[in-house]
């Protein structure tokens, strides 16, 4: 497993295209279309199209205005739907109100969630919202065909009925161990560190739910 | 995929997004596509005042030829700055530290997503100093001491917000 992080990793660095700084706007498009020939677009486009499942969507719990506006605007340029909260307990909400949305089958695709907010923080954000998953699993699993089918732990998607668990990833600016360990136990399941890097995010879409996405190339 | 925790091997998802940025140096401009303005922003152009990685993101999100996205993302971070820079004099008249932690920790995030790293870094003071720690958030300072950091660190943000105010609507319109 670490050989196949470590190429994966050595991939994404590899493809991470070289941006010279840029003085003008004026002359920026020329410098870019030399770029294009050389770098792969950033991130994928998502073809929902022809697919008979519904748009994928985002939830951002995030209290930075710029931030959301950059997150909103690159998620909707690849076809993803976006839910936005400006605090946790929003979050938290928006988040219910999207698995009722859709019959308390699954929540969104991922959820990107920042830690530092007012009213509710994004770590207690995430425990309410795996708090709240966890009452539908157990739901689900009452629901299933008699006492006999019920499984510890987290119910596979394929199962019928079974509630599909979503994927937290938390937007920080905290560099220390202490806060990641925090937000791992509190239930996020990776981060992306603050300034965001766009085509990081876009390498997340493709690799967190390549079943969900048909990917333009 | 299932959590995992700091302490287990490190998910696909967690090692593909854990601050993987780009790191690289910044290729030589090419000579033959410079421009009039290049004059103007040579005097920015060692002074640190904005990571391209970070900006240039934002500008490949605009359609062709359009830049009103990433404009209008930098004009709304002048206002906001705008408005953040005059509750901070109002808090700090009335020495309002938990309020100009605040203010510090908003400006900072607009500031981070656009690049603009000493302002950013600023404000990560202001941050620290408005719940009285130093400026690496580690140790306690007194209401006195953080009331003299913090009324020198708002001079030096707004000198540095100016500067990059500057470099910004060169950058967009050739003028200040």
């Amino acid at each position: 497993e670490c050989a196949n992080l470590e190429a994966f990793r050595a991939k994404i660095e590899a493809n991470a295209p070289k941006i010279r700084p840029q003085r003008s706007i004026k002359n920026y498009h020329s410098q870019r279309q030399l770029q294009l020939e050389r770098a792969a677009a950033v991130g994928p486009i998502i073809d929902t199209s022809s697919s008979d499942r519904p748009s994928p969507r985002v939830l951002i719990v995030e209290d930075n205005i710029t931030n959301r506006m950059i997150l909103r605007t690159f998620l909707k340029k690849r076809g993803i739907g976006v839910v936005e909260a400006e605090n946790g307990l929003l979050g938290v909400e928006r988040f219910q109100e999207e698995v009722w949305r859709r019959d308390g089958k699954a929540g969104f695709e991922f959820v990107l969630m920042d830690l530092q907010m007012p009213v509710m923080d994004g770590n207690m954000a995430t425990r309410k919202i795996r708090e709240f998953e966890q009452s539908l699993v157990k739901q689900a699993q009452l629901n299933s065909n008699g006492i006999n089918t019920l499984q510890p732990g987290q119910p596979s998607a394929d199962q019928e009925g079974a509630y599909r668990r979503t994927m937290i990833f938390a937007l920080t600016g905290l560099a220390a161990d202490e806060d990641k360990r925090l937000a791992f136990e509190c239930g996020v399941d990776g981060y992306l560190t603050k300034p965001v890097s766009l085509k990081t995010l876009g390498e997340l879409l493709l690799e967190t739910n390549p079943a969900d996405f048909k990917i333009h190339a | 995929m299932t959590a995992t925790s700091p302490t287990q091997a490190p998910s696909t998802a967690e090692t593909a997004i854990n601050n993987i940025k780009g790191t690289e140096e910044p290729e030589v401009a090419d000579k033959g596509a410079e421009t009039e303005t290049e004059t103007d922003a040579d005097e920015f152009e060692d002074n640190g005042i904005i990571d391209h990685t970070t900006f240039d993101q934002l500008l490949e999100m605009d359609d062709e030829e359009d830049h009103e996205f990433s404009r209008s993302l930098v004009w709304n971070y002048f206002e906001q700055a705008e408005k953040t820079f005059e509750d901070m004099n109002n808090a700090m008249e009335k020495l309002d530290f938990p309020d100009l932690s605040r203010l510090g920790h908003f400006l900072k995030g607009s500031s981070a997503a656009l690049g603009l790293t000493k302002v950013k870094e600023s404000c990560e003071k202001l941050q620290h100093y408005g719940n009285r720690k130093d400026a690496a958030g580690v140790n306690n300072i007194t209401n006195e001491e953080a009331e003299t950091l913090i009324s020198a660190l708002l001079v030096q943000m707004r000198r540095e917000y100016n500067e990059a105010e500057s470099y910004l609507k060169v950058f967009y319109d050739g003028q200040e």
